[in-house]
C-alpha cells in the first residue's frame, strides 16, 4: 500500500497535539534563541551606526586587505585540497587495497584535531625553535607569521572537506561506468574527465562549498600562525577579533556581517545542491 | 595429482583495469604526509624531547589541569544540553509537518557555515549584561557571558548540528511499523518513546554526542570572546596553548597539545568501539 | 470473538478512497482471509480493525460491542506486521515479553512469570532455545514466528495478519502454512490475515472475503468462492479464465454472429453478456454440430507437468482461448498447431458485459 503517502499526523499512534504543540514550541524557542538570535545580532550591531558607517569599516584599507589575503588563502588551498580530494577519493572508491580504513580514518584526521593544535604543529614545525626553523632562517625563507603559514594551516584544517564528501559517493557509483568507458576505447585520462567527472559534479561542488566556507572561516589556526600583522597577515577572521578586542564594534560586526553573508549564500547553496544530491535530508555532518 | 585449488597471491591491492591508482595513492600519500603527518609527528617529538618528567610537569601544571577541566567539563555540559535538544529538533524536523521546516532544516547547519569568530562576537554582545539576552538575565542576577556559563553558551552553538545530522537520518528510517507494533501490544506512547524508540536511536545519539563533545574540547574562536577568560575560572586550553606561544613557552604550549590529542583519541576510540559492539549485535549502526 | 465491521470508510490524501462503506463479519474462531488485489484496501481495512487506522466513518464492534473509539492498545490484537516490525535491540524472549511488561503495574506478571510464558509461547512457536538471540541473528520464518509470538503473548481476543508469508522464500512460505492452520486450529483464536496470493487464502481459511477497490466482492468458504463467484473480478482473480463476449438469446449464448450456442441453459435476461471459463473446463469434442461448441484453429501446443496447453484462435475473437487438456485425455496427441479444433465448455459462468 502507499504507506508513504499515510498522514502520520492523524495516525492514533503519534503523540496527543498538545505534546506535539508543546514539542515544536519548545524547539522553535530553542533555535530562535541559540540559532537565529545571534545571526541577527550580528547584522543589527553592524548597522547600528548606519550603512555609511558599514560602508566605512568594510572599505576602510586594513579590511581590504584581510579581505585581499582572505581571498588569496581560499583561491590557493580550495583547489589544492580539491585536487587532493578527487585523487583520494578515486584511489579509494575504486580500488580495493589494504588499509584503505586506515587511509580514511587519517583523512579525517584533522576534523578530530583542536584548530590550535592545528596551527600549534606548524609553530613547532616552522618556529624559532622549530625542526626547520633555523635552516628556514637561514635561508631568508618566512613561513610562519606570514602568509605561506597561513595557506598551510588553512590546508590543514580544510584537507578533508572534498574527500570525504567524494568517497562514499564514488563508492556508491562503483566502476562498472568507467569500465565500460575504457572497454570501448577511452583512455585513462577521458574516462575520467567525460564519465566520472559529470557522475561526481555535484558532488564535487558540494565538498568545495563547504571546503571554501571553512577556508574563508577559519580563525583559530590562523591564529595561532599568523602573527596579526596589520595589513599584512590578517585574515577577516583575525580583523574582527582585533577590531573587537579594540572596542571598535561597529567596525568589528560591520566586517563580520561579511563572513556571515558568506555563511547565508554557504547555507542557501547547500541546501540546493543537497536536493541535487538527492540527499533526503541535509545529513552530511560538516566539521 | 593435487587439486587445482588456486590460492590468491597475496597483494596489495587487488587487481583492476582502472587506471591511475599508483599515481593517486602515491599523491594521496604524499600530500598527507607533508600537510598532516609531518606536522603532527613534530608535536609527538617536541613532547618525546622534553622528557618524562619535564612534559608531566607542564601537563600537570595546576593552571594546564584548571584549563583543561574546564574544556572538558564544558564540552561535557553542552554536549548533553545537544543530546537532549538535538534529539528533540531532529524528531520535530521528522515527525511533524509546519510552515517553515524546510527553512529551519536549513538553518541546523548554521554553526557549520558561520565562522567561529563571528559567532564569538555575536554571542558575546547578545550575552552580555547590557546584551539582548544578558540584560534582562542580569536584572535576574544570572551572568553569562565571562563565566564558565558563557562557554557552554558557545559550545552548544557550535555543537548543535553534530547531534541533530547524525539522529536525523536514523529516525527518518526508523521503521514506523516497530512504534506501531509497541501500540498494537498495548504500550503507550510514553513506554512507546522510552523502550522502542529511545534505544533505537542510543547509537546515532551517542554518536553525535561524542561529535559535539570533541568539538568543543577543541573549540576556540566561539568560546573566547563569550568566556571572559579568566585564568582558573574561565579559560580554556586552547586558549592556555594561544598564550603560552605568545609568551614563546614552546614547552608548555607543547604539552597542553599533546594531552588534548590523547584525550581527543582516545575519545574516538571509544566511540568507534561502541559502534562496532551495536553492529555486530543489532546489525546496525 | 466476533468482530463486525459496519460501513467503513476511509480516504487518503489525493487517492482514490482507500474503503467505500465496506462492511464484513468475522464469526468468532474463525480464520478469515482478506483476499484482494495491492491497493484493494485490504491492509487499510485489517489496520482499521487493529485501531492503527483512524477511518473517516462507519463503526467496528468486538462481540457486539461498538469498539470504534477504543485505542489501539486497548483494543486488545494481536497484529502481526507484513515485515514483522521486531524491536531490534531487544533479544527474542525479550520481544515475547514485551506486552506483558508494558502493562500497568497493576495487572503486570511479575519478572519470572513474563519469561516463563514467553518460553511457553516460544515452544509453542518452535523456537525454544532461541531466546537470547536478537533479532538479527534469526531468519526470516524464524522472525516471523517470533512475531507471532509475541502477538500471542497478550493474550488476544482477534490476531490480525498482515501478508504473513509475504516476505518469505516459496519453500518456508509453504511450511509455515499448514503451520499457522494447525495453530489455529489448537489456540482457537479469531483470525484475519491480508494475502494476495488466491491459493494461501484458499488453502488456509474458513472463509475468503475478495476485496476490490475497497468494497467486499464475495464472502464465502473456499470452494463458494471458487465453483460460484458471485462477479467477473472474483472469477478472474480466482485463476486462469477465458472472457467470451456473447449474445444471450433465450437461455442460449451466441458469439458473434456464430450459428451454434457456445453455451446454453443460461439464467439471464436477453442481451450482451460475457461468458467465462476456465482452461480446464474448455475441453476438445468431436464437431457433431448439434449441442454447443466453438470452431476454431489450434495455434500453440505447450506440454506442461500432468497437462497439454493449447492456445485456440476463434474466427472474429481477438484474444486466444486457452485449454488445459489433461495428459491422460488421448485426444491431445491429435492436436496439431495450425489445424482446426472444435471445443465445449463443460463449466462456465455468465455476468454481465
Amino acid at each position: 500500500m502507499a504507506r508513504g503517502t499515510r498522514d502520520w499526523r492523524r495516525s492514533p499512534v503519534g503523540e496527543p497535539a498538545l505534546a506535539r504543540g508543546v514539542l515544536i514550541g519548545v524547539v522553535l524557542l530553542f533555535l530562535a534563541l541559540f540559532l537565529l538570535l545571534p545571526l541577527v545580532a550580528v547584522f543589527a550591531e553592524a548597522f547600528r551606526l548606519g550603512p555609511a558607517a558599514w560602508i566605512a569599516a568594510v572599505t576602510e584599507p586594513d579590511a581590504l586587505a584581510a579581505l585581499r589575503l582572505t581571498l588569496l588563502v581560499a583561491v590557493i588551498a580550495v583547489p589544492l585540497n580539491l585536487v587532493f580530494g578527487v585523487a583520494a577519493a578515486w584511489a579509494i572508491a575504486k580500488f580495493e587495497f589494504r588499509g584503505k580504513a586506515v587511509l580514511i580514518t587519517l583523512i579525517d584526521l584533522p576534523f578530530s584535531v583542536s584548530p590550535v593544535i592545528s596551527g600549534l604543529v606548524y609553530v613547532l614545525l616552522f618556529g624559532g625553535g622549530g625542526l626547520l626553523g633555523p635552516w628556514l632562517k637561514g635561508h631568508g625563507i618566512e613561513i610562519l607569521f606570514a602568509v605561506p603559514g597561513i595557506v598551510l594551516a588553512t590546508l590543514f584544517v580544510t584537507l578533508p572537506f572534498v574527500a570525504r564528501e567524494l568517497i562514499p559517493l564514488m563508492q556508491d557509483q562503483g566502476t562498472a561506468d568507467e569500465e565500460a568507458a575504457l572497454s570501448l576505447g577511452a583512455s585513462g585520462w577521458h574516462t575520467f574527465r567525460t564519465v566520472t567527472l559529470p557522475n561526481i559534479r555535484w558532488g564535487l561542488l558540494y565538498g568545495v562549498l563547504l571546503c571554501n566556507a571553512r577556508a574563508m572561516g577559519e580563525f583559530g589556526a590562523v591564529s595561532v600562525v599568523s602573527g596579526h600583522i596589520r595589513g599584512l597577515t590578517n585574515t577577516v577572521p583575525l580583523h574582527v577579533e582585533i577590531l573587537y578586542n579594540e572596542y571598535n564594534f561597529p567596525a568589528a560586526f560591520a566586517v563580520a556581517s561579511l563572513l556571515a553573508v558568506l555563511a547565508l549564500v554557504t547555507l542557501v547553496l547547500k541546501t540546493a545542491l543537497e536536493a541535487r544530491l538527492g540527499h533526503g535530508t541535509p545529513s552530511r555532518a560538516g566539521p | 595429482m593435487r587439486a587445482g585449488v588456486v590460492k590468491p597471491r597475496w597483494r596489495i591491492r587487488k587487481p583492476s583495469v582502472l587506471p591511475g591508482f599508483g599515481l593517486t595513492l602515491g599523491f594521496t600519500l604524499t600530500y598527507l604526509t607533508l600537510i598532516v603527518f609531518i606536522p603532527l609527528s613534530g608535536l609527538a617529538w617536541h613532547s618525546a624531547d622534553l622528557g618524562w618528567d619535564a612534559f608531566w610537569s607542564l601537563a600537570l601544571a595546576p593552571r594546564t589541569v584548571q584549563a583543561l577541566r574546564i574544556s572538558f567539563g564544558a564540552a561535557l555540559v553542552a554536549a548533553v544540553v545537544n543530546a537532549v535538544f538535538g534529539a528533540a529538533v531532529a524528531w520535530v524536523l521528522v515527525r511533524y509537518r509546519f510552515p517553515g521546516r524546510r527553512l529551519l532544516d536549513a538553518a541546523v547547519d548554521l554553526p557549520f557555515a558561520l565562522p567561529t569568530a563571528v559567532a564569538g562576537i555575536s554571542l558575546a554582545a547578545l550575552y552580555a549584561p547590557n546584551g539582548w539576552i544578558g540584560q534582562p538575565l542580569a536584572d535576574l542576577g544570572v551572568r553569562i557571558a565571562y563565566t564558565p556559563a558563557g562557554i557552554i553558551v558557545a559550545l552548544v552553538f557550535v555543537g548543535l548540528p553534530f547531534v541533530v545530522r547524525t539522529v536525523q537520518p536514523v529516525l527518518q528510517d526508523l521503521d514506523r511499523e516497530v512504534e506501531e507494533a509497541a501500540a498494537t501490544l498495548g504500550a503507550g506512547r510514553a513506554r512507546t518513546v522510552r523502550s522502542v524508540i529511545l534505544p533505537a536511536l542510543a547509537p546515532a545519539l551517542l554518536t553525535g554526542f561524542t561529535l559535539a563533545f570533541a568539538r568543543g574540547v577543541g573549540e576556540y574562536g566561539s568560546v573566547i570572546f563569550i568566556a571572559g577568560n579568566i585564568p582558573f575560572v574561565s579559560e580554556i586550553a586552547p586558549l592556555l596553548i594561544v598564550i603560552r606561544l605568545e609568551e614563546f613557552n614552546t614547552a608548555a604550549a607543547t604539552a597542553i597539545g599533546a594531552v588534548m590529542l590523547m584525550l581527543s583519541f582516545a575519545l574516538l576510540l571509544v566511540i568507534n568501539m561502541i559502534q562496532g559492539w551495536n553492529r555486530a549485535r543489532f546489525g546496525h549502526g | 470473538m466476533e468482530i463486525q465491521v459496519h460501513d467503513i470508510r476511509k480516504g487518503f490524501d489525493g487517492h482514490a478512497a482507500a474503503l467505500n462503506g465496506l462492511s464484513l463479519t468475522v464469526a468468532s474462531g474463525e480464520l478469515m482471509a482478506l483476499l484482494g488485489p495491492s491497493g484493494s484496501g485490504k491492509t487499510t481495512l485489517l489496520r482499521v480493525i487493529a485501531g492503527l487506522e483512524v477511518p473517516d466513518g462507519g463503526r467496528i464492534l468486538f462481540d457486539g460491542a461498538d469498539a470504534s473509539h477504543r485505542s489501539v492498545q486497548d483494543r486488545n490484537v494481536g497484529f502481526v506486521f507484513q515485515h514483522y516490525a521486531l524491536f531490534r535491540h531487544m533479544t527474542v524472549a525479550q520481544n515475547v515479553g514485551f506486552g506483558l511488561s508494558a502493562r500497568p503495574r497493576s495487572r503486570r506478571p511479575s519478572r519470572r512469570e513474563i519469561r516463563r510464558r514467553a518460553e511457553e509461547l516460544l515452544a509453542l512457536v518452535q523456537l525454544q532455545g532461541l531466546e537470547h538471540r536478537y533479532p538479527a541473528q534469526l531468519s526470516g520464518g524464524q522472525r516471523q514466528r517470533v512475531a507471532l509470538a509475541r502477538a500471542l503473548a497478550v493474550e488476544p481476543t482477534v490476531l490480525l495478519l498482515d501478508e504473513p508469508f509475504g516476505a518469505l522464500d516459496a519453500k518456508v512460505r509453504k511450511d509455515l502454512r499448514r503451520w499457522l492452520r494447525d495453530l489455529h486450529d489448537r489456540t482457537g483464536h479469531t483470525t484475519v490475515f491480508v494475502t494476495h496470493d488466491q491459493e494461501e487464502a484458499l488453502e488456509l481459511s474458513d472463509r475468503v472475503a475478495i476485496i476490490n477497490a475497497g468494497r467486499v466482492e464475495q464472502v464465502g468458504s473456499p470452494p463458494e468462492v471458487y465453483l460460484r463467484p458471485a462477479s467477473a473480478f472474483v472469477f478472474g482473480f480466482m485463476g486462469a479464465s477465458n472472457g467470451l463476449p456473447v449474445e444471450v438469446r433465450g437461455g442460449a449464448a451466441f458469439l458473434n454472429g456464430c450459428p451454434r450456442p457456445v453455451a446454453d441453459g443460461i439464467r439471464v435476461a436477453d442481451g450482451p453478456h460475457m461468458v467465462y471459463a476456465r482452461p480446464h473446463d474448455v475441453v476438445l469434442a468431436p464437431d457433431d454440430e448439434t449441442g454447443t461448441g466453438l470452431r476454431g484453429i489450434a495455434e500453440a501446443v505447450r506440454v506442461a507437468p500432468g497437462l497439454v496447453r493449447v492456445d485456440m484462435a476463434v474466427p472474429g475473437l481477438d484474444k486466444r482461448l486457452e485449454l488445459d487438456i489433461p495428459m491422460s485425455d488421448a485426444h491431445w496427441m491429435s492436436v496439431r498447431p495450425g489445424q482446426p479444433i472444435h471445443v465445449r465448455l463443460t463449466h462456465c459462468h455468465v455476468f454481465g458485459p
